[in-house]
């Protein structure tokens, strides 16, 4: 292997990345955190000397967002058999924007706010000399589970990027990245970056595009953009054209980020965790989630995170000067320096595991396998602010209006700050801390369009990868689904259920698709039909036996994807319909239907019959 | 036998007519040295190093990585010292005599590669600042950039004309950079909840950026005319400038849809557009890159004009991810369905008249032997290609 001096990873990284207070470095802290406790455990004091210069598709768009030229590289540690950690080049990248923008009010943007004085040349000094070395230092890795949670009892969402990655990992590994500071923080976007590489079939895009793809939904969806004032007429037009803010995104900018890729759907969800049944029914959804292979952004609260303002039985993350191998909640300090708690932010964290009793999440501010229970997980929420509970009542309930119109909750909070300030000419106050409402859980779920596509193309990838893996997937998750159809005839789902937000309204051609849960009643199902179905652009491949005879669906729970699928009827000619594919549980087998009455159940709880399509003759 | 003998045998088995392979000479990252096709090193450390062994093809230039630029500003005695590869290039545009700089980088360059059997074909940077407009530092600075890698280009073809009879100026791959040119505050950033001013990346259009573009390899072409001993017409005719696309949203040459199209229309309009300037552009198709913005078109390149077939005169291959801009990785390792798209895209640069080498592109390799599975995966296909 070509592999670099340290000299160079210190110049460049930082010389904490090596040694950090006269001890071990970042990266021996983390590698003792993850795998120290193993057998095979790791020789912390040669890491530095298993480090070549690599590509990163996170450094090179982060020299993008920024209009830097480099680094296009990054510096990668291998940690044996766990898997590698990217190491960002974060003095390279200081000294560049000094170079090209060495503006004093672009530079002070970027000084994390705990970091800035009155004098601005003493600032810019710290900053150049020190603040570099806050930022985050892990770009695009990817990582082996730590042997404590790949018992049977646990479940962690995985991927094999390993060959895109130029790597030779046999395992699938768990993506991890951190994010930077630049522009307040971009946690959202490095949390968007972990779910892309999480779900199997969607492309990977680097931070900057990340950002641009969200400004673009926001263009396209809000349905506000008159009320931006803009400089200039040009502007006015088109905001985001010119202007592309570089900062984190609301929720309903990442799920809008998701919604316009062309094979995805998110789901983005409110719960309230005053319900004395909330708690449980968010994290019995989660659970449904992670154990399908349903990548999870919780929006959370770093702040509560670290224990501050809540009355968990435990924060989730301590900060201590060494790793202690009882207590994997105790983060070791060398992780990361400067975390900003002087404001109670909005953050996000990506769930990524699960057991029974407790979850695992990647923090893009601090590390990944972060374990915590489901006490811990609902209370790390951000503080309801009056916008959320304002937000909230001004969500239409109405099915028939716009889903996305509904739950463009920031357009709605950026209209009403924009109102005040037009009549106050002042800036919206924060809420102080006893005027807080009680917190809301928020997570964005995100699917590909078609949830049951692995399903379709077993044993037809051409270069056979993970075939098999599927397969036992998916044989796994009948056992999941035996389960909710226990919860479903116990009615103990409605939690579930409600987690799902189904809106009861038509299905149109325009949906890209999204995942539903469905119960069939026996002798609801239509008559089989011959038909040939042609691929959908953003499917890809979808061929099914246009023979087959389908009998008739017994009554059972079922997770069904609907998309637009043309359908040559031999009877009728050529009309669209709405295709569903069936994941029947006890057959194993996948089915598709054209007519049927299906139930969907609604947000209240309550069955809501639906006929989706009652195909004539 | 020697190493240039050694190299030279290794020849006997390659592609002999068509489409050539020629290698980038980024893929050894060795962060100690310097870009060995551009170091004093002796033959041993050169093979070792620097050359896959028992594979020896045509060299795709890398002009230049950082340490390789301070490398040679502490050769030339730099002062002030350039801290990049773009200051480096521009400082010795700028000089007294550029062509006293140009020439021993040529030289040095033309050297190494002869040691290895090799013709140098073509030139690939990497300057996004090159798309800076006229009234900025960067924009003062990207034509005596372009300028210098044009010299230095021209001077290999010299030496390689008058040494070896290759007559053929090496084309400069360039990437033609970011559409964020500059940072300022907006009115909307009063809507941040903490009261703190927001940044915000400006955009440029792409439009704009073209034309600083073309602007700047039009001055960069006046100053070697206008260089005392300079290059004849015929030489300066031949140098062509292929724009490589770089998948990402804010690239200016960011896919052949919207972006190309932009190029061809500046590129095309006659009353802002000088000939000779014209003529240099052209386009590299780099394919892992092109696969990567090709979504349900996968006809794109039966549907290019017949002008943008004219314009691509170099191709770049590798490893890639189809899922997203990770970095390249070895050849042997591509998915049957990228074999297919990769061999369909050589089938079509086949058919061009003007894209003679097809370069493997390899920055950052792990190891040495990626990359030399790398180069006889390549020669197979052309091979195959050919029968």
């Amino acid at each position: 292997m070509f592999r670099v001096n340290v000299e160079s990873v210190m110049q460049e990284s930082g010389e904490d990345i090596i040694a950090f207070r006269g001890g071990q470095g970042r990266l021996a802290l983390l590698a003792d955190y993850l795998y120290g406790d193993e057998a095979t455990a790791l020789d912390f004091s040669t890491l530095h000397q298993d480090i070549r210069l690599s590509p990163s598709i996170i450094v090179r768009s982060e020299s993008e967002l920024l209009g830097i030229s480099s680094p296009r590289f990054a510096f990668r540690a291998y940690l044996g058999n766990f898997g590698f950690v990217t190491i960002r080049r974060r003095r390279c990248t200081h000294d560049r924007i000094l170079d090209l923008h060495g503006k004093e009010e672009y530079i002070y943007d970027l000084i994390p706010r705990s970091g800035r004085g009155s004098d601005v040349a003493e600032v810019l000094r710290e900053w150049t000399e020190e603040d570099a070395d806050n930022n985050n230092w892990i770009a695009d890795s990817l990582l082996a589970i730590p042997r404590r949670w790949t018992t049977d009892s646990w479940r962690v969402i995985t991927c094999n990027l390993s060959r895109d990655f130029g790597e030779d990992y046999s395992d699938s590994l768990v993506p991890f990245v951190t994010h930077v500071q630049f522009g307040g923080g971009l946690c959202a976007q490095a949390a968007c970056f972990m779910v892309l590489c999480l779900l199997e079939h969607s492309k990977i895009l680097g931070i900057s595009e990340i950002t641009y793809e969200a400004a673009r939904w926001v263009q396209g969806a809000s349905p506000s953009d008159e009320l931006v004032p803009a400089a200039t007429s040009d502007q006015r037009v088109n905001p985001v054209q010119n202007l592309l803010r570089i900062r984190g995104l609301t929720p309903t900018q990442i799920k809008g980020f998701f919604d316009v890729q062309s094979n995805l759907s998110a789901q983005q969800q409110f719960q309230s965790i005053t319900d004395p049944n909330g708690k449980a029914k968010i994290c019995r959804a989660l659970r449904v989630y992670v154990k399908n292979n349903i990548p999870v952004i919780q929006i959370v609260s770093l702040a509560r995170m670290l224990g501050h303002g809540v009355e968990a039985p435990a924060p989730i993350l301590t900060l201590a000067d060494h790793v202690d191998h009882t207590n994997y909640n105790q983060i070791p300090m060398g992780v990361r320096r400067g975390i900003d708690l002087s404001e109670d932010a909005s953050h996000c964290v990506v769930i990524i595991g699960c057991s029974d009793t407790q979850f695992l999440i990647n923090d893009p501010a601090t590390f990944p396998f972060i374990p915590c229970t489901d006490v811990q997980i609902v209370n790390i929420c951000p503080p309801r602010g009056r916008d959320d509970e304002e937000s909230e009542q001004s969500l239409p309930r109405d099915k028939s209006v716009n889903r996305d119109h509904a739950a463009d909750v920031d357009a709605w909070r950026r209209d009403v700050r924009l109102k005040r300030l037009a009549e106050k000419s002042d800036i919206p106050s924060v809420p102080k801390p006893d005027e807080q409402l009680p917190n809301l859980f928020q997570a964005i779920s995100v699917t590909p369009v078609g949830v049951v596509l692995p399903l379709l193309h077993i044993g037809k990838q051409e270069d056979g990868r993970s075939t098999s893996a599927r397969s036992q997937s998916w044989a796994e998750h009948s056992g999941l689904f035996a389960m909710i159809d226990d919860e479903l005839q116990s009615g103990e789902c409605s939690g579930l259920l409600d987690f799902h937000t189904v809106r009861g309204r038509s299905i149109s051609p325009s949906c890209s698709g999204e995942l539903y849960l469905v119960h069939v009643r026996k002798g609801d199902a239509g008559r089989s039909e011959d038909m040939l179905l042609s691929p959908h652009p953003k499917w890809g491949e979808v061929r099914c036996d246009p023979k087959l005879a389908v009998p008739n669906l017994s009554s059972g729970v079922y997770w069904v994807h609907h998309t637009r699928v043309k359908a040559v009827s031999k009877s009728n000619g050529v009309t669209d319909v709405q295709a569903i594919f069936f994941w029947d549980a006890s057959q194993r087998s996948i089915r598709v239907r054209t007519c049927l009455s299906a139930v969907f159940i609604g947000r209240s709880g309550d069955w809501v019959f639906h006929a989706l399509r009652e195909r004539q003759g | 036998m020697n190493a240039v003998n050694r190299a030279e045998s290794a020849r006997e088995n390659q592609v002999t007519a068509g489409l050539q392979p020629a290698l980038i000479s980024s893929f050894n990252p060795l962060y100690s040295l310097a870009s060995p096709l551009l170091d004093r090193l002796s033959d041993e450390q050169f093979f070792e190093w620097a050359w896959p062994s028992g594979v020896s093809i045509d060299v795709d230039l890398y002009l230049m990585m950082q340490n390789d630029a301070l490398a040679w500003a502490q050769r030339f005695h730099l002062e002030p010292v350039p801290k990049t590869a773009f200051e480096f290039f521009a400082w010795i545009g700028r000089a007294h005599n550029p062509k006293f700089y140009w020439a021993q980088i040529a030289e040095t360059a033309y050297k190494n590669a002869l040691r290895a059997g090799s013709k140098i074909v073509a030139i690939t940077s990497f300057f996004p600042e090159v798309n800076a407009g006229p009234g900025s530092k960067l924009g003062e600075d990207a034509p005596y950039v372009f300028a210098s890698l044009m010299g230095v280009a021209l001077e290999i073809a010299e030496l390689q004309s008058v040494h070896r009879g290759f007559d053929r100026v090496p084309t400069i791959q360039s990437v033609a950079g970011s559409v964020v040119t500059s940072f300022q505050h907006h009115v909307d950033s009063l809507l941040d909840k903490a009261g703190s001013p927001a940044l915000h990346a400006k955009r440029d259009s792409d439009s704009r950026l073209i034309q600083n573009l073309l602007g700047n390899v039009r001055r960069a072409l006046e100053i070697l005319v206008r260089l005392p001993v300079g290059y004849s017409k015929k030489q300066i005719t031949q140098i062509r400038i292929p724009w490589e696309l770089e998948p990402g949203n804010l690239y200016v040459f960011r896919d052949y849809h919207d972006s190309l199209k932009s190029f061809e229309m500046e590129i095309g309009d006659l009353n802002k557009v000088p000939a000779d300037v014209r003529r240099c552009m052209a386009y590299n198709l780099d394919i892992p890159h092109w696969c990567l913005c090709e979504n349900e078109s996968s006809d794109a390149e039966f549907a290019f004009t017949q002008s943008i077939q004219d314009r691509i005169c170099h191709a770049h291959i590798s490893g890639h991810s189809e899922r997203g801009h990770f970095g390249d990785f070895s050849l042997k390792r591509i998915t049957t369905h990228q074999q297919k798209q990769f061999k369909r895209w050589m089938k079509f640069l086949g058919s061009l008249k003007n894209c003679p080498y097809i370069s493997l592109e390899f920055e950052a390799a792990k190891r040495m032997k990626d990359v030399r599975e790398s180069v006889e995966t390549l020669i197979e296909w052309l091979q195959e290609a050919k029968t």
